[in-house]
């Protein structure tokens, strides 16, 4: 909630790193690191891709990606400063390859990160459910809501270019 | 007070939406509870405390439970209805979860550095 996240800011504003370690428990600090990691690691591979792609629109959707993912990136970064957390290994910042392979299409490049926000949604859920400080579930809850916004718009553009696969119909 | 408004009014309205769901796409529905339950045998049993930790509890699965049908829903009204689901179940989290903490009835994990 605002209010009360805003209390426990307005509460925090003297602490030192150590002693802001009192106050968040295990379960958050894990899903931080984690949160992150797999950031790393997501932005890793969308820029790899980011070379394979051929249609033009697959291009702007993996930047748009990129972008958002870099943001929340720094964000997550200055949580985890902040309460003095271990930080993990980062990615290179750019990778340019020449390459072309005909095995890796859009429709693998689309599917790999389709599945990845699929299973992100609920990664954040989980996320927000561990949490116990307001700011940081808050923080959570944020994240939640705009991977959710991000997940509606890539599927639509996914049925359009016929990139996704449809489950069964339900018939009797 | 915190019952009567926001949870139970949250989930008649959620039992409602799902209802309408199965029935406009024809899916058999489940047995429903009792509509009153007025005679309880051991009510020394049911504490505040148990009452907070089971809606607290079931608050928490619902809110997996939504993100999940969310992820896997294909057509965009069924998703609009799960997102609306999910937002509504995790504002009501955010309340639930400091309510149990200025009541003391939730076991906090442990913390980072002692």
């Amino acid at each position: 909630m605002d209010i009360i996240s805003g209390f426990q800011k307005i509460s925090e504003l003297g602490t030192t790193v150590r002693d802001k370690q009192t106050l968040i428990n295990v379960s958050e600090v894990w899903h931080l690191w984690d949160h992150l990691s797999e950031r790393y690691s997501i932005l890793n591979t969308t820029i790899i891709f980011r070379n394979f792609a051929r249609d033009n629109d697959l291009k702007m959707v993996l930047d748009s990606g990129v972008k958002t993912l870099a943001q929340q990136v720094t964000e997550l970064e200055a949580v985890l400063g902040e309460y003095g957390i271990q930080l993990p290994y980062r990615p290179p910042t750019d990778v340019v390859s020449a390459a072309q392979y005909e095995a890796i299409d859009d429709k693998y490049i689309f599917r790999r990160v389709f599945r990845g926000i699929q299973s992100f949604v609920e990664t954040h859920a989980e996320a927000f459910l561990g949490s116990t400080s307001p700011t940081i579930r808050q923080k959570f809850k944020k994240y939640s809501i705009e991977e959710m916004d991000l997940y509606d718009k890539l599927i639509e553009y996914g049925k359009l270019k016929g990139f996704t696969m449809e489950p069964p119909p339900y018939r009797v | 007070m915190l019952l009567d408004k926001k949870v139970l009014k949250l989930y008649v309205e959620v039992a409602k939406t799902m209802e309408g769901l199965l029935i406009e796409f024809g899916i058999p529905l489940p047995d429903r509870y009792p509509e009153r339950v007025t005679a309880i045998g051991n009510i020394e049993i049911v504490t505040d405390k148990y009452i907070f930790m089971t809606m607290f509890d079931t608050v928490q699965s619902i809110v997996s439970l939504a993100a999940r049908s969310f992820t896997q829903s294909m057509s965009p009204y069924i998703r609009k209805k799960f997102k609306k689901i999910l937002l509504a179940n995790v504002k009501i989290f955010d309340v639930i979860i400091e309510y149990g903490k200025i009541k003391n009835y939730l076991t906090m994990p442990p913390v980072y550095r002692q």
